[in-house]
């Protein structure tokens, strides 16, 4: 048996086992076709869509996750859509507007329940999979990078907010104080950037990356157990 | 130009901007209260990257990062999508880098990137609506608001990396043509 299929038959055990545990490439599927086909389905079959949505949204609540944010995207999209409706049309095109925007709920509500149950490892894996090797091992320096990044840009801020810079949360609503912003806060940091980019692909050359025709991928602790 | 050959500093610096972009989101959270903010940031990331590793594709590529590490960090509802809208800009960038916008000055070429990167971003908008089946009156206003307000902040970024690009020249980081 290859390993290819080893590794898709644990897969689907794993699914049996564990119910809404499945990986992240099924959640993948399923928010594809999910937002694909929500736009293209006739009205009698939406409610069986916002029976599906109503069960993803449960399950991203139970994972912990606020609905602020989807209740924001809803109200601003209701409000707009409404408007824009009342200028153009009339009131009696209310239903179609209604009927447009429960589409437009329906297509981001799984993306929004795959960034809230996606499990980060899985979905590097799945990307490590699907990527050329060069760009999954760009993928997965970056994504290991972000603490270091968010450090970074949080010193260099407080530091440059310390001594006297204008870019306070308020002070940035004015674009007066954007350039300055850019030129203590960006550019020092894009010149980090720049010099740790080089240092870490010569660190790689040295190590002979790129010079295997079948280069080893990382995966995450449970795949390889 | 093959996407793939790359020499691995410029893909890493690429990939670093990304995460620079998806740390900004993440962290900062500037909240403007204003719809197509996040044009500003990621213009200015875009044509950065564009300055350091002046290739075609160089947009596309940061762009997809920028979607699969937002993904992979779970920053906004976006999930999948997040692909698609940070992809789109991006490519559109690139094919009017392909029309002859390198040809530009580099004030004039980022104000020309700019500019298709936030037409294409409202034409997602105006599209997206069209397919929810609004009419096309509401398609083209959702189209207009949105390629006005991501225009403003889109410009505004591009207007702010001339000024970043001499100050990477200056710490001799990037030689005078843009390479690092």
């Amino acid at each position: 048996m290859s390993l290819d299929s080893k590794r898709r038959q644990s897969s689907l055990g794993n699914c049996w086992r564990n119910g809404f545990e499945f990986g992240s490439g099924y959640k993948l599927l399923l928010v594809v076709l999910m937002t694909c086909s929500v736009f293209v389905v006739p009205f009698v079959y939406l409610p069986w869509f916002s029976l599906l949505a109503i069960g993803l949204i449960l399950h991203g609540y139970f994972l912990g996750a606020s609905l602020k944010v989807l209740l924001i995207f809803g109200l601003v999209q209701t409000a707009f859509t409404l408007t824009l409706y009342l200028i153009f049309h009339t009131a009696a095109d209310f239903p179609s507007a209604l009927e447009a925007l429960l589409r437009l709920f329906l297509a981001v509500v799984p993306a929004w329940w795959f960034a809230v149950a996606a499990n980060p490892d899985q979905t590097a894996s799945l990307l490590q999979r699907l990527l050329p090797y060069r760009w999954a091992f760009v993928v997965a320096a970056s994504f290991n990078m972000l603490p270091f990044m968010m450090t970074e840009l949080r010193e260099i801020y407080d530091l440059q907010r310390l001594r006297g810079a204008r870019i306070s949360p308020q002070q940035l609503s004015n674009p007066k104080h954007w350039p300055e912003f850019v030129r203590c806060v960006l550019a020092p940091l894009l010149i980090q950037v720049i010099k740790l980019s080089q240092q870490l692909a010569l660190a790689a050359r040295s190590r002979h990356f790129g010079r295997h025709s079948n280069p080893t991928r990382w995966q995450p602790p449970k795949e390889m157990e | 130009m093959n996407m793939w050959r790359w020499d691995l500093k410029g893909a890493l610096f690429i990939g670093f901007c990304a995460a620079l972009l998806v740390a900004f989101k993440g962290l900062l959270r500037m909240k403007l209260g204003l719809s197509g903010h996040s044009m500003l940031l990621m213009t200015f990331m875009y044509l950065v990257c564009l300055a350091v590793v002046p290739r075609i594709g160089a947009i596309t590529a940061c762009g997809l990062v920028t979607g699969a590490l937002a993904m992979l960090a779970g920053v906004g509802k976006g999930g999948p999508l997040l692909l698609i809208k940070f992809g789109v800009p991006a490519i559109a960038m690139d094919v009017m880098l392909l029309l002859g916008a390198g040809a530009l000055s580099l004030r004039w070429r980022c104000l020309v990137l700019a500019i298709a990167g936030s037409l294409a971003w409202a034409t997602k908008a105006g599209v997206v609506s069209l397919l929810a089946g609004m009419t096309w009156q509401i398609a083209s206003a959702k189209f207009a608001m949105s390629f006005f307000q991501g225009g403003a902040f889109a410009v505004a970024g591009a207007l702010l990396v001339p000024m970043v690009v001499r100050k990477l020249v200056a710490h001799d980081v990037v030689g005078e043509s843009g390479s690092s």
